[in-house]
């Protein structure tokens, strides 16, 4: 499975700094929270099609949903928080998120297939207002 | 279902604190980067008022070598800060890691992001035995 066919985005007529409190507005109306956030090294070689001037990561969890994918084993923490990918691109920002899992495979740590379905549901839910699809 | 976990776990005989100090070392020698950490019991605590053994996640990113390298669309960005979750377990410490597919090796995981997987396990490896092995 390509991360690509199961990464999504949608793009927000605004600048990044705009779309930034738009989104962590839009997370804490879903119940979700940034734990943390950094900007991407500037390093990064970006695609020719996604050459962005600025962009930002955000950690993205529940703080509830979180202990409920930890509770049985810690290694769920390898999958949570959810990353979510601002990226200016132009007069637009684009924002970007995937479910890790998915794109992996592989058998989940006890426990934690619920709470990370539910803190993506959330998440999905929280974007959708903006126009969105298939990278 | 997936027979084969999502993630490796590692051992190590030594406390919580000793083991992330040697962590770090090893990553920053390695020229990965460090971007942030987060301090999962803390989160837990100070939000549900519940006490864990001591977790943190620490988000690596890769090295300025490895980033130079290669091309990057946003869907493979938004899996590059890996997640190295360390757990203290009394005594001794575990650390978690993704693992990558065995069944196809990742055939279809973008390659910078398995070689960071590598870079990782390998630094990790210096410090700390998979639990499998150590029996």
């Amino acid at each position: 499975m390509n991360p690509a066919d199961i990464a999504y985005t949608c793009t927000i007529a605004a600048p990044i700094e705009t779309v930034l409190r738009q989104v962590r507005d839009a997370l804490a109306g879903v119940g979700l929270s940034v734990s943390g956030e950094c900007d991407v090294p500037g390093g990064l070689n970006w695609a020719a099609d996604a050459q962005s001037t600025r962009s930002r990561m955000l950690y993205v969890d529940s703080p509830l949903f979180f202990f409920e994918a930890l509770a049985l084993d810690r290694a769920a923490a390898v999958f949570l928080p959810l990353h979510v990918l601002v990226a200016a691109n132009g007069p637009e920002t684009r924002v970007y998120w995937v479910k890790p899992a998915e794109v992996f495979g592989g058998r989940l740590p006890p426990g934690a297939a619920a709470p990370l379905d539910e803190i993506q549901a959330r998440l999905a839910r929280a974007l959708e207002p903006w126009d969105r699809g298939r990278l | 279902m997936d027979s084969e976990p999502a993630t490796t776990t590692y051992s190590i005989p030594e406390p919580f604190g000793e083991t992330l100090r040697s962590l770090r070392d090893v990553l920053t020698g390695r020229d990965l980067r460090i971007t942030g950490e987060l301090d999962l019991s803390r989160r837990i605590q100070r939000n549900l008022r519940i006490g864990l053994a001591p977790c943190v996640v620490i988000y690596v990113w890769p090295s300025d070598r490895l980033l130079r390298s290669f091309v990057v669309r946003p869907s493979t960005a938004l899996l590059l800060p890996l997640h190295v979750v360390v757990s203290g377990r009394g005594t001794r410490t575990e650390i978690h890691l993704l693992k990558l597919p065995r069944l196809d090796g990742g055939a279809h995981i973008a390659p910078i992001v398995k070689l960071q997987i590598i870079e990782v396990a390998q630094a990790i490896e210096t410090i700390a035995m998979p639990l499998s092995l150590v029996g």
